[in-house]
């Protein structure tokens, strides 16, 4: 029904996507898996026309199609449940599934009733109550509101069926529930598309399962033919690392210990430590709780239970302010909207954390200062362009992501968290990134506790590596430990005792 | 502090070469928007130059003294209009607060209190305004222009229902000040720039003065970053407030009295010169000195049109033209520079 051939995407250089084949037939669940950013959302993008890719083809039925538009997508028969929905959360289900394509009676009025009628149809089809029809959308369960959408979906009979992670949100009942609905379009001869990160949910409704790595068709099962674990294999492959192995040579005394942090909801009875020098890797899926964490150390949000332990101290902040004044700063995720002041120039964003020190009665009294560090931090980090009076937003990528860990950097912190420190940048930038973190560890003594959703930079730079699932540390590795272990214990809902893999 | 904080460079092979910084200066801020500043100041200069060509009394001297005697009002709004507007605010309430703060000036003198206790009088009620708008927008978490808005009726009512029914005719204390010369530049003009100048130096040396284009450019970065973003912005509203004090001492001397409407329509030609000026809508970018540019070119305008005698249609014409000449400029380089 549909294939996909050569399909390459790149941003700024960055493959994403090189030569992947995807096929599904009618009437079968093929499965998409891999890790984050192995391409899977970039390839679901090209298939339902939110991007055009570089090169590739896409035949539906054996017609050759290219997409520009979603629209055109939608027009062509491939329909959509993405992960984080857009609603109209004031509007009924009937309004969000007819907004934009509404049905007209002959007058050119929105024809009220054929649409409820018609929503009813779909919500039956699919086994929910029809009443839900007239319901403003906001008021519906996550699940509930998640069926609209497939109903959304289906209203224009498709003929592929995208499901990009639904189940994220769904507990596992509401799962079973998406499942029966997906064995039902398959009757129908529906091809669908199923993109989860939970393996057990693909052993469980998937005819085929196709694994992407990198960028890259790693290969087609028929899921009677593969293991769980030659999955995991799979998709860990091997390691690839230009990071030279470093040793810590004296870990010393931890400078931080968390003991039983808890915050409802979010992650519970979390444990670890951290040694000055030492780098602890942090990995799980997206909504591990991992971020969490972090923040909740760095005090942006208060832990219900457990306590935090610095420097032999009981801490507890309660604002950010507090946490850089003790030594503990946290380079977030979201570069552009939480790290990057992208209208001044760069100097600025790198002083602006430490201008009280370069100020005396509230005046800055040192701006050489304040030139010094900033020429200092274009050449120990290669940020290019040197040229400090530069907006910060006119560097690419990683060298944003430089002057960022640069801000934090200059208030000399004892702890550094790094949140997904290289999302976004490119090759060379993340290997220059990778050994400046190595570089803050050994030379500088900083403990450095990395979150990252990346198997390979979590395996070459850290000392140690904790594992979480859903709000939970599953395992704890040393330094060499292989990568199918890891992701097996981030992907699996039990961890898997040694002594029972053969 | 003076360890390095990165001693050696790394012998990586995928490192890129070190780039020696190359003869660097920070100008930053002020090189970046002294292009816009320099444009308005061109088109001022040019303008006026080729308008005198043909109307020969717009640059003469008596004329001169007039504007930079009228722009005075706007000039201070606009400065403070700039802080607001880099923060990422905006003051739409600076008109009402004006006809107030005239009014407690005026009460004073009228009373028989002297200037200076008029001027503090006048300056009070601004800061109280300022206190007001930036407490609702900092903690209440109320949108700028709604909060604002709120208080423009507000003040306007309080201005009118004090006001009575009577116009307030004090007697003519301020008038030296906001009539009078010295070594042949009007008074007016004197007070405007050295406010201007107070206000560069802070902005150019003060941390807080840095934290308010901090807040501007990314406000949920400034906090991580320690800021004290609710503060910083009640500061910025209460410097506009006694800006707008420090215009109302002028208006009153200029006007002679306090009526209901003083000072109606100000927040529009404040925003105008503002963003003429080159400060960007969006916050973090802009100058002191670009407002008052603004102001200047606003006011040149309206001398010019009253020159050849058709100011109320043009006025709103041109000073329309130019202020969406200027967003799109702006549009222009952030697209170039990639700053959304």
């Amino acid at each position: 029904m549909l294939e996909m051939r050569g399909i390459s995407k790149s941003y700024g250089g960055v493959a994403v996507l090189r030569a992947v084949d995807f096929d599904v037939n009618g009437g079968e669940v093929v499965a998409l898996v891999g890790q984050n950013g192995a391409g899977k959302s970039t390839l679901i993008k090209v298939l339902s026309g939110a991007i055009t890719p570089d090169s590739g083809t896409i035949s539906l039925d054996g017609t050759m199609v290219a997409f520009t538009t979603p629209a055109q997508a939608l027009a062509a028969g491939i329909a959509t449940v993405y992960q984080e929905p857009q609603v109209y959360p004031e509007l009924s289900v009937t309004e969000n599934i007819f907004m934009g394509r509404e049905i007209l009676d002959r007058f050119g009025n929105i024809d009220r009733r054929a649409q409820v009628a018609r929503v009813a149809e779909l919500l039956e089809e699919l086994g929910v109550e029809p009443a839900l029809a007239t319901a403003p959308i906001a008021e519906l369960s996550l699940a509930r509101r998640q069926l609209a959408l497939i109903a959304k979906a289906r209203s224009t009979d498709p003929k592929v069926m995208i499901f990009d992670e639904p189940t994220a949100i769904l507990t596992e009942r509401e799962a079973q529930w998406l499942f029966d609905i997906m064995r039902r379009l398959r009757a129908r001869g529906v091809a669908n598309i199923f993109i989860s990160h939970r393996l057990e949910e693909v052993f469980a409704i998937a005819d085929r399962v196709t694994i992407l790595k990198d960028g890259e068709t790693k290969g087609t099962w028929s899921i009677g033919d593969v293991t769980k674990d030659h999955l995991i294999e799979v998709m860990a492959g091997h390691a690839l690392s230009a990071v030279a192995e470093h040793a810590v040579a004296h870990p010393g005394s931890p400078i931080l210990e968390v003991r039983a942090l808890t915050r409802q909801g979010a992650f519970a009875d979390v444990s670890f430590e951290l040694r000055p020098g030492e780098i602890v890797g942090f990995f799980g899926l997206v909504g591990s709780g991992r971020s969490e964490v972090a923040r909740a150390i760095f005090g942006e949000e208060i832990a219900d239970g457990g306590e935090i332990v610095l420097a032999g101290r009981n801490v507890k902040f309660r604002s950010p302010t507090e946490a850089v004044k003790a030594g503990v700063c946290y380079l977030p995720e979201d570069r552009k909207g939480q790290g990057l002041f992208g209208a001044l120039p760069v100097a600025y964003n790198e002083t602006v954390v430490i201008l009280s020190r370069l100020s005396r009665f509230h005046t800055i009294t040192r701006p050489e200062r304040e030139r010094e560090i900033a020429k200092q931090y274009a050449r120990d980090l290669s940020i290019n362009p040197s040229d400090y009076t530069k907006p910060a937003a006119t560097l690419s990528g990683g060298n944003q992501q430089k002057v960022v860990l640069a801000k934090w950097l200059a208030a000399n912190p004892k702890i550094f968290i790094l949140d997904e420190p290289t999302a976004g940048v490119d090759v060379a930038a993340k290997q220059e990134i990778h050994n400046i973190i190595v570089r803050l560890a050994q030379q500088e003594r900083i403990a450095i506790m990395m979150i990252s959703s990346e198997l390979h930079e979590i395996l070459a730079l850290s000392d140690r590596i904790v594992v979480m699932r859903e709000g939970k540390i599953t395992r704890t590795f040393g330094r060499g430990v292989g990568a199918n272990e890891v992701l097996a214990a981030a992907m699996e809902a039990a961890p898997l005792e040694p002594s029972l893999v053969t | 502090m003076s360890r390095p904080l990165l001693p050696e460079p790394p012998l990586s092979p995928t490192s890129i070469p070190l780039a020696r910084p190359s003869r660097v200066k920070l100008t930053g801020l002020r090189e970046l928007a002294l292009r816009r500043e320099s444009i308005v100041l061109a088109i001022l200069v040019i303008g006026s130059i080729g308008f005198d060509l043909t109307h020969p009394t717009f640059l003469s001297s008596s004329n001169l003294e007039q504007i930079f005697t009228n722009v005075a009002v706007v000039a201070l709004v606009s400065v403070g209009m700039t802080l607001v507007i880099v923060t990422g605010g905006i003051d739409v309430s600076v008109g009402s607060a004006l006809a107030l703060c005239m009014f407690a000036a005026g009460k004073v003198m009228v009373s028989g209190g002297g200037l200076l206790l008029a001027i503090v009088a006048a300056l009070a009620a601004g800061a109280l305004v300022g206190v007001l708008n930036g407490t609702l927008v900092a903690f209440g978490r109320i949108h700028p222009i709604i909060v604002t808005l709120g208080t423009l009726n507000i003040i306007r009512a309080v201005h009118i229902g004090a006001l009575g029914k009577n116009w307030l005719v004090p007697p003519h204390l301020a008038e030296g000040l906001a009539l009078g010369t010295f070594v042949g530049v009007p008074n007016a003009w004197w007070l405007t720039m050295i406010v201007a100048a107070l206000l560069t130096t802070f902005v150019v040396w003060r941390p807080l003065g840095r934290a308010i284009y901090a807040i501007g450019g990314n406000a949920e970065a400034a906090r991580l970053a320690g800021i004290n973003v609710p503060l910083v912005t009640v500061f910025v509203y209460v410097v506009m407030g006694v800006l707008v004090g420090f215009a109302a001492v002028i208006q009153i001397g200029q006007a002679g009295t306090v009526q209901p409407n003083a000072g109606s329509g100000l927040e529009l030609q404040s925003i105008a010169a503002t963003v003429i000026g080159g400060t960007s809508i969006l916050g973090g970018r802009g100058t002191i000195v670009g407002g008052l540019l603004g102001a200047l070119l606003v006011e040149a305008v309206h001398n010019a049109l009253i020159t050849i005698g058709t100011v109320g249609l043009l006025e709103g014409l041109v000073v329309g033209i130019l202020i969406i000449i200027a967003v799109a400029a702006d549009v222009l380089q952030h697209r170039r520079q990639r700053i959304v």
